[in-house]
């Protein structure tokens, strides 16, 4: 059933009691325990905690109470979300044996509190320094439509676990890409909000000036319903005619015919022959790059002191790197983020909406996670967020959205616009769905 | 000289790029660190090369 069923239908017949939340439960577990090893989502599953939060969404439904919008609907967290009583491990080994957390992150519990039953916690780049979800400690996670290939990272085990099918609803985090990317090689939709529309309280840091948290769904509906649900807001509908361009040149190039035409057939369904060049974009990635390494060094550098070689080497060495970057390069690289974010709002101010590719290509194999990046081979793991890390640095709402593959790898767009124009481009998603040009796809079982 | 009991084993080695770290490694974790030293160089000359103060001037001028 889950297979099929949208979080609104589930949460449709939970409430009306046409199915029980705790039957339901009880088949997500079953096939978890059958199917996680196939793609390494899970790396906790949360039976007892989740048997008993199902129990009470029956209680509340028998007793002529409402459980909520998301009543009985199973969801899974990645493991930088706090969950009361256990700790947050953020994918790493030196944070196993962490105090426990003592209460949830906010949105865990808004989402539980909207009726939804939390089933586990899901695999991740150590730290989310990675756009792989390849973890020394906790395996590899293995894409849904291919395991020969990589879900994408660092959020992979929340897109791995809903592309398969465990779950209908998985939470995630974006500090450069780490909802979209996965988002985009798995075929589901997901987003990144503006800063500051979603908290991050109760999240495991990354580096905080660029950290948001977005959910991964199989439609827009759903994509929609929860975004209202963790940000603690209800979007107004928009009528308003967006003003659309595609974003060329650097968000172009390096990219695969079969991503490039993607996107011309969306440009086409769309009418839109304007682009616009964001000249910016490849010093605000490596600024991206800069910040990020720098604010995880400094975060880590204690505990790197005596415990670095318990890290994955290949987050460790980087974060270590970042840690010695020198004082007047990571101001330039916010210096240079002021005068950027300033300089996308004007771009803002001539378009609504910007469309780009999410990845560069389609998931690549993980025994061959190597791209090629401007003539050369490069870490997949490492350059699989070139067009996302730009838009993070702008602090924008970035959907990234299922292109409709007839067959092969799924293909991910992304949507970008200004804060607070978050409806109009939920209007022009929903059409471009409506029309079949989105679609997120199902895995064959 | 021969080295003393408080002095690291062969197989470490102090790690204290500047003097800043502190750190005790394993010598072949030394050339992951500066591999990554030598990346982040290519996205530090990206930035520097981008005069802020020039772009600054031209957005007024628009």
């Amino acid at each position: 059933m889950i297979q099929s069923a949208s979080i609104i239908d589930i949460a449709k017949s939970v409430r009306t009691g046409s199915i029980k939340a705790t039957e339901l439960t009880k088949s997500v577990l079953d096939d978890i325990s059958r199917r996680n090893e196939d793609y390494v989502c899970f790396t906790r599953v949360l039976a007892e905690q989740a048997m008993a939060a199902a129990q009470a969404v029956d209680d509340q439904v028998a007793a002529g109470l409402d459980p909520g919008p998301l009543a009985g609907v199973p969801f899974a967290v990645k493991d930088l979300y706090d969950v009361a009583g256990l700790p947050t491990t953020a994918g790493a080994k030196v944070r196993v044996s962490s105090p426990p957390a003592t209460q949830d992150a906010v949105v865990v519990k808004r989402i539980k509190d909207a009726g939804a039953v939390l089933i586990g916690t899901l695999n991740m780049d150590e730290f989310a320094y990675g756009f792989a979800t390849v973890n020394p400690h906790f395996g590899t996670t293995r894409n849904p439509h291919d395991v020969s290939r990589l879900a994408g990272g660092s959020s992979g085990g929340s897109a791995a676990a809903v592309a398969a099918g465990l779950v209908p609803l998985t939470l995630g985090s974006d500090t450069n890409g780490s909802v979209r990317v996965p988002a985009a090689l798995c075929g589901l939709w997901g987003i990144r909000p503006a800063d500051g529309a979603i908290p991050v309280d109760g999240t495991f840091p990354f580096a905080e000036i660029l950290d948001t948290v977005g959910p991964f769904t199989r439609s827009l509906a759903e994509l929609e319903l929860v975004y209202e649900l963790m940000a603690g807001a209800t979007l107004i509908r928009s009528k308003s005619a967006p003003r659309i361009a595609q974003l060329k040149g650097w968000f172009t190039r390096n990219a695969s015919s079969e991503v490039l035409d993607a996107l011309s057939q969306v440009m086409a369904h769309l009418d839109v022959k304007d682009a616009v060049e964001l000249t910016e974009a490849q010093t605000a990635r490596s600024a991206s790059y800069l910040i990020t390494a720098a604010q995880g060094g400094v975060l880590h550098l204690e505990t790197m002191r005596t415990r670095a070689m318990e890290y994955d080497p290949a987050v460790r060495d980087r974060l270590l790197a970042g840690a010695i970057l020198p004082a007047a390069l990571y101001q330039k690289a916010m210096d240079f983020r002021s005068f950027y974010r300033a300089r996308v709002q004007e771009l803002f101010e001539h378009v609504d909406i910007l469309i780009a590719p999410t990845t560069p290509v389609v998931a690549p194999r993980i025994d061959q996670a190597t791209m090629l990046i401007d003539g050369q081979q490069a870490s997949a793991r490492a350059n699989l967020g070139i067009y996302t890390q730009p838009l993070s640095l702008a602090g924008i709402p970035v959907v990234s959205a299922p292109f409709h593959v007839r067959s092969g790898m799924p293909i991910g767009i992304q949507f970008a616009t200004a804060p607070g124009r978050e409806p109009m481009l939920f209007q022009l998603l929903r059409t471009l769905e409506d029309d079949g040009v989105l679609k997120s796809q199902s895995i064959q079982r | 000289m021969s080295p003393t009991n408080d002095e690291p084993q062969a197989s470490q080695r102090p790690f204290d790029v500047f003097g800043l770290l502190n750190l005790v490694l394993p010598s072949e974790c030394v050339a992951g660190v500066e591999a990554n030293m030598e990346l982040m160089k290519v996205h530090a000359r990206i930035v520097e090369a981008f005069d802020l103060t020039k772009a600054k001037h031209e957005a007024v001028d628009e």
